[in-house]
């Protein structure tokens, strides 16, 4: 009867085990909350590129009003950005805010190497082709994007 | 903070004792898997009342591991819920200590 007990509770032991290697880590963040901030990030990253260049577009055609309103739209669009995480995700996946900053940081550096070098393209006076704002601002807003696959891939 | 495993005192001694009790290590744990987290999530994965976890949560806020920030979405109140530096690490050495106790976990 005790040898019955005994293999009983060995067998409860190894189940636990079981149990214990099988068990997987807590995650209080959804699928849908990874979303929203990998969205976040991306966008956010991309609102930033294209302020860096748009306001110097802006200042190539010595327009203090397309200034002001290029301002106003990132402010306004960088608010609602903001917004509808608060509204929409009940949680910050782990990681995610680093991640967000790191790429945004990355970010600023890019977007003053081409701030740099179209200062030097320029500096006789010639205004360079939009494409070449479009194609920096691409670049510029690439930290970001890949912040934001990285956030979305990461479990 | 000391290593578990080389201390010659027997693991217990690192238990964390604000986060030892079933429900605030709950709470500890499912902050820990986040950056932040909304009040009403957290209530509703660890299985608690409202009450329980604002007494809880106090709890963790005197001892410097929670750190609360409230605000609005519209008009609703909303009350975010985040592990500082001091709670991640306490939570850490709280498993380790675990860990040294039960090496089959």
């Amino acid at each position: 009867m005790i040898e019955l007990l005994d293999i009983l509770e060995s067998s409860f032991y190894v189940g636990f085990m079981t149990d214990l290697r099988t068990s997987r880590p807590f995650d209080l963040s959804t699928g849908a909350d990874r979303r929203i901030a990998a969205v976040v990030s991306a966008v956010n990253g991309i609102v930033m590129a294209t302020y860096f260049f748009a306001v110097r577009l802006a200042d190539d055609a010595d327009s203090s009003l397309a200034r002001a309103l290029v301002t106003f739209v990132y402010l306004a669009l960088f608010g609602v950005v903001a917004e509808v995480q608060r509204r929409l995700a009940s949680t910050v996946p782990r990681g995610s805010q680093r991640l967000t900053y790191i790429g945004f940081g990355l970010l600023f550096v890019v977007g003053m190497v081409f701030t740099i070098a179209f200062n030097i393209a320029e500096r006789d006076g010639e205004v360079l082709s939009i494409w070449w704002y479009a194609a920096a601002a691409i670049a510029t807003a690439c930290p970001s994007l890949i912040a934001a696959l990285i956030i979305m891939r990461r479990r | 903070m000391a290593d578990v495993t080389t201390d010659r005192r027997h693991p217990r001694h690192q238990l964390d004792g604000v986060i030892h009790s079933p429900i605030r290590f709950s709470i500890v744990a499912a902050l820990a898997s986040v950056d932040e987290a909304e009040f009403s999530t957290v209530r509703d994965a660890v299985e608690i009342s409202d009450s329980v976890l604002s007494r809880q949560v106090s709890a963790l806020d005197e001892a410097g591991y929670v750190k609360v920030k409230k605000g609005y979405v519209g008009k609703r109140p909303r009350t975010w819920l985040a592990l500082t530096a001091a709670g991640r690490r306490a939570y850490a050495s709280h498993l380790a200590a675990l860990r040294a106790l039960a090496p089959d976990l």
